[in-house]
């Protein structure tokens, strides 16, 4: 029973995705393009953080490795939107593997304080090597071309167009999350958060289950930034600034850290919420603040975890 | 005669000045039940340590089926075959009951790097876990959540997530430290089961000197971080030096 509801859930928030892509406005599509981003780049960051209870500050460098990784491919190398998205995503799978390395030897505070530096050092580099990144710039002028496949080709030109692409991409990122979370390498990870110091004589190599968590979380960062140059059609240093790290964190903690649809709820109460504080005030930030301090205080386990304890109690 | 699993040559461990392992020289033999005694401080949280891995020794070596693994990570250990439980519930504890036995069973048997394969088509590893929860007579509790569970029972899985790992060679320190007596039972009717099945060889650690001298055919007896007494249960007992500095009334009586 709980798993039609899961899909039927599931079912009606692709319809409205849906809906919204065919019907939405310019303006709508847009945020809704965000969201989804965001999303993805959520999802990914909550394998390390709600399933492995790792806490890094340093994922920023990712998705910055995603869009500069795209950016720079589309700008010198083949507009190609599909390759230069696979190039993104490569970059921050790589780069999440070298920092990864030697952070996850490290818990908790050394763990996150690691990432954070890895973090800051990225973001230096992006913003010190002009020739190359740009600089304070960033990289401007990424084309949408059209998604060649051999005999088709599709524009994704028109932000309408894009939003699928965005969309299908979610979709997938959907469906291999859900797979590792309820794969053998997902129970380990839940062993990982709820008793590192048994899960070795589990026979489980800490650390190697750590990187993988770690280069999972960094890769799907990578395709959140790869998605998010091209929607924005320009790269903006500022996405590897750890305070860019922060919103897959505050988004998780939103939605719901042990929930797999956490991240996603999160996400939009995010950008929809903020967008509409930017409007009444420039002191986004206070109010948000404050909004996020009823949040985590009054629902604690996110909106995902009260939601889904609130119908356990009427159930049973 | 039985081949020798574990080997320990000139075992040296000394945290400041305290001795806790000195030139120990042992060689525990497979399906040989043993149990090491002595005082506390003796040592034998120590060896344990050493010999699975979570404290590295200053000297001396390890041999586990003859491969020197002095040096081998924890994790390496427990797929080769070596494997402990502990003296304090060590468990995962917001994990039912079923994932606590599942996630060493599908450890041990490498299915752990399984990204996108679904937990639930692993059928013969679940039909293992089922035959383990009934074993240790958990299968009532297997949807349980293992905090919830009563402390006697959690002791009981405590066990059971040692033995989901399959090891050859199993240290069981004070196993049945709060199980009441029912659960005691069943456990070391398993233990004994297991040790005269052949499948695994254990070794105790216990304080409670009936399951020791019930249970055992051979009693190591540390003090000091020395071997002072090692032979079957008559010989231990029998042992002036073991009576002097340990056993003392209780034997003699």
């Amino acid at each position: 029973m709980n798993r039609y509801l899961h899909l039927g859930i599931a079912i009606l928030a692709l319809a409205a995705l849906i809906l919204i892509g065919i019907f939405g406005s310019r303006f709508v599509i847009y945020m809704a393009s965000r969201v989804m981003i965001l999303s993805i780049f959520a999802l990914g960051y909550n394998v390390l953080f709600g399933r492995t209870g790792l806490l890094s500050f340093g994922h920023a460098a990712f998705y910055a490795a995603g869009a500069y990784g795209l950016g720079l491919f589309s700008l010198h190398v083949h507009p190609h939107p599909l390759a230069g998205i696979i190039v993104g995503v490569a970059c921050a799978c790589l780069l999440s593997l070298i920092i990864g390395f030697f952070c996850v030897r490290h818990t908790e505070i050394y763990f996150a304080m690691l990432t954070l530096a890895f973090g800051m050092m990225v973001f230096s580099l992006i913003w010190n090597l002009r020739d190359i990144t740009g600089g304070d710039d960033g990289l401007i002028g990424i084309m949408r071309a059209p998604l060649s496949l051999g005999i088709v080709s599709i524009s994704i030109i028109k932000p309408q167009y894009y939003y699928f692409l965005i969309l299908s991409l979610l979709a997938v990122t959907v469906f291999l999350i859900y797979r590792i979370r309820n794969s053998p390498f997902g129970l380990v990870l839940a062993g990982i958060k709820e008793n590192e110091k048994r899960i070795a004589f589990a026979g489980v190599s800490l650390k190697n289950y750590r990187l993988g968590a770690f280069v999972i979380s960094g890769t799907f960062a990578g395709l959140a930034g790869a998605l998010g140059a091209l929607l924005e059609r320009n790269t903006d240093p500022f996405s590897a600034h750890w305070s860019h790290s922060a919103e897959p964190i505050l988004v998780s903690l939103i939605g719901g850290v042990q929930t797999f649809a956490g991240p996603l709820v999160g996400s939009a109460v995010f950008i929809v919420l903020r967008e509409i504080i930017e409007r009444f005030t420039h002191n986004w930030m206070l109010w948000f603040g404050l909004i996020l301090l009823l949040i985590i205080m009054g629902f604690r386990g996110g909106i995902v975890g009260i939601l889904s304890s609130w119908r356990r109690d009427d159930g049973s | 005669m039985a081949a020798d699993i574990l080997k320990i040559e000139k075992l040296n461990k000394s945290f400041g000045r305290v001795q806790a392992a000195s030139d120990v020289n042992l060689a525990f033999e497979e399906g040989v039940l043993t149990s090491i005694i002595g005082p506390n401080g003796a040592g034998k949280s120590t060896l344990i340590n050493i010999l699975s891995g979570s404290l590295p020794p200053d000297s001396g070596r390890v041999l586990f089926d003859g491969n020197d693994i002095t040096h081998l990570p924890v994790h390496r250990r427990v797929k080769m075959g070596l494997c402990r439980s502990f003296q304090l519930v060590n468990i995962f504890p917001e994990m039912s009951v079923f994932d606590n036995i599942l996630l060493p069973a599908l450890a041990i048997r490498n299915r752990t790097r399984r990204l996108f394969r679904s937990i639930s088509k692993e059928v013969s590893v679940h039909a293992e876990v089922d035959r383990l929860l009934e074993r240790i007579g958990l299968q009532q509790e297997a949807r349980t959540v293992a905090s919830s569970l009563s402390h006697g029972d959690q002791r009981v899985l405590e066990v059971g997530v040692a033995l989901a790992a399959k090891p050859k060679l199993l240290f069981l320190d004070e196993p049945t430290a709060g199980m009441n007596p029912v659960e005691r039972v069943r456990i070391l009717e398993n233990i004994k089961r297991l040790s005269e099945s052949r499948q695994t060889t254990f070794v105790l650690v216990e304080h409670d000197m009936d399951i020791v001298f019930s249970l055992s055919e051979r009693v190591i007896v540390l003090h000091h971080g020395e071997v002072i007494g090692d032979g079957t249960t008559e010989e231990v007992k029998n042992n002036p030096r073991v009576r002097e500095v340990y056993l003392g009334e209780e034997v003699a009586a």
